[in-house]
């Protein structure tokens, strides 16, 4: 017999995995330095591991979704990040997109159990 | 801190050259952002600081992070043609191997043990060849 919980476990995180660049994303239109954005996911209920973000926001730039700058006056450099201008164009298009997966999904889940498998709803 | 910087190396050191100073320099800033949060007033003790990179992940798994891939000898979209492969060259190393002993042994008058012994030999050596 397989773990429930084990199963459960590893959809969610790959469920997770695949909504957390548009939640950095959807953060990123005042610029942010590393930990900041951590600290403000969490904030926000999404909790992304420090060593899953980090390569996550070089990854986007590199993608030239976000662009960076290294912050020299404060205490300590910081790299700061901040939406491109492409990048504000796909996360428009990607809340869409995620608007209408939304709602195909409620649409799913709120069929009466076993769907409509006779044909008769 | 000593530990951080060994850290730091140890994931640097997995990267490509082009990109280790600033992923080095972003490290170490994000490292004492977590540091000083987890103490604020005091200065960082071992403790924190083994904490916080146990936090990160073990160095391998960051620096692939990093990379962004996986390193692979044999990738997912070869290691299937890989194996069909390798499975035809064992078999066609065996058969024609054992191929080759049979028409030895009726060819000389070599006792068969000495032939058995120089077959095996050759098959594993040319089977670790196949895997090349």
């Amino acid at each position: 017999m397989t773990d429930v919980k084990e199963t459960l476990a590893s959809l969610l995180s790959e469920l997770r995995r695949g909504t957390i660049v548009m939640g950095v994303l959807s953060q990123l239109a005042e610029p942010q330095y590393g930990y900041s954005l951590v600290s403000l996911l969490e904030e926000k209920g999404i909790a992304v591991e420090p060593g899953t973000l980090y390569p996550l926001l070089r990854r986007l730039e590199k993608q030239e979704l976000l662009e960076s700058r290294w912050d020299t006056n404060e205490s300590r450099p910081r790299k700061y990040y901040l939406l491109s201008e492409v990048g504000k164009q796909v996360f428009a298009e990607l809340q869409q997109e995620w608007r209408k997966l939304v709602a195909s999904m409620e649409g799913l889940m709120n069929e009466p159990e076993g769907g409509d498998r006779d044909g008769t709803r | 801190m000593e530990l951080v910087d060994r850290y730091i190396h140890a994931v640097t050191a997995r990267l490509p050259e082009t990109q280790r100073e600033d992923i080095k320099r972003e490290l170490l800033s994000v490292i004492e952002d977590m540091l000083e949060e987890r103490s604020p007033e005091s200065p960082p003790t071992v403790e924190d600081a083994e904490s916080v990179l146990l936090e990160l992940g073990h160095p391998s798994e960051l620096a692939a992070k990093y990379r962004g891939y996986e390193r692979y000898l044999i990738g997912p979209a070869l290691i299937d043609a890989y194996w069909t492969t390798l499975k035809i060259v064992t078999a066609a190393i065996v058969f024609s191997l054992a191929a080759a002993l049979a028409i030895d042994s009726f060819r000389t008058d070599a006792g068969m043990l000495d032939s058995a012994l120089s077959f095996l030999a050759s098959l594993v050596s040319s089977v670790a060849q196949g895997f090349l």
